[in-house]
């Protein structure tokens, strides 16, 4: 008793070490089927090869989409490598953009209340109020900055990507 | 020939609004204040917009300058790649 090879299920076992198709299935073509002066005819195609039954379903599931206009061709024997993905959007993006027009509100804000809080505080006297309006009026500029730069910068990431396409 | 990208235009604008705006709104809050006495309380909404201004006018040319800098950058590349890029090659099996 020959021991059955052991194919990988996750792909098509006509295209794993091993792998014999049933002999009913390549049928020799007849010696007709050329036309004149051995032109291919229609039936010189190739034909797709049965699958066992377990693929099936897979094949059936091919066959009825509509964007492969002919079901008779082969499929190709080496899977397409995966593209990269040059979405123009996706979450981090999306955050990043949220994030740059709250650092720019922000920092906006904050820069308003600084500078009213300068004249409409305390005074001159030394406190946690003068230390926070002396902080936020630092980092007021940093921030619009930032958020700026970042919104600048999700154009740039598209303009690189819609390169990236063409 | 090489397509125009529309996010590039759209970075030429926004370096040149924020340079440009920021030129404007700097003149505009040094006549505000010019004109302004500053120990008599003006118009609050005027006030504040010359805050804003005077926020985000540092700010504003430093991120339109550089992103006009970018720009250079992108646009140099953009013509660099059609001679540096290796011909594509079929694959060999």
């Amino acid at each position: 008793m020959t021991e059955q090879p052991t194919f990988d299920p996750r792909f098509d076992p006509a295209f794993q070490r091993g792998y014999e198709p049933p002999a009913r299935e390549t049928p020799p073509a007849p010696a007709e089927a050329s036309g004149p002066d051995g032109a291919p005819t229609v039936s010189d195609k190739p034909r797709e090869q049965p699958r066992p039954a377990e693929f099936a379903p897979a094949v059936e599931e091919a066959a009825a989409e509509p964007s492969q206009p002919e079901p008779s061709q082969p499929e190709p024997a080496q899977p397409e490598p995966a593209q990269p993905n040059h979405a123009l959007s996706n979450s981090f993006e999306r955050t990043l953009g949220v994030v740059a027009a709250a650092l720019v509100i922000a920092g906006v804000s904050a820069a308003l209340w600084a500078n009213n809080s300068n004249y409409n505080g305390p005074g001159q006297t030394w406190g946690w109020h003068q230390a926070l309006q002396s902080v936020v009026w630092a980092l007021s500029s940093p921030m619009i900055t930032v958020g700026l730069a970042t919104g600048v910068g999700l154009v740039f990431r598209r303009a690189i990507v819609w390169e990236l396409r063409e | 020939m090489i397509r125009r990208n529309p996010w590039m235009a759209l970075l030429w604008v926004i370096g040149c609004v924020l340079v440009l705006g920021t030129a404007g709104m700097q003149t505009w809050t040094a006549w505000f204040y010019f004109q302004t006495d500053l120990a008599v309380v003006g118009d609050p909404v005027l006030t504040t917009l010359a805050q804003i201004a005077g926020a985000l006018a540092l700010p504003a040319a430093l991120v339109g300058i550089a992103t006009v800098a970018g720009l250079l950058f992108l646009h140099a590349k953009r013509r660099a790649r059609p001679t540096a890029r290796p011909a594509k090659q079929a694959p060999s099996r």
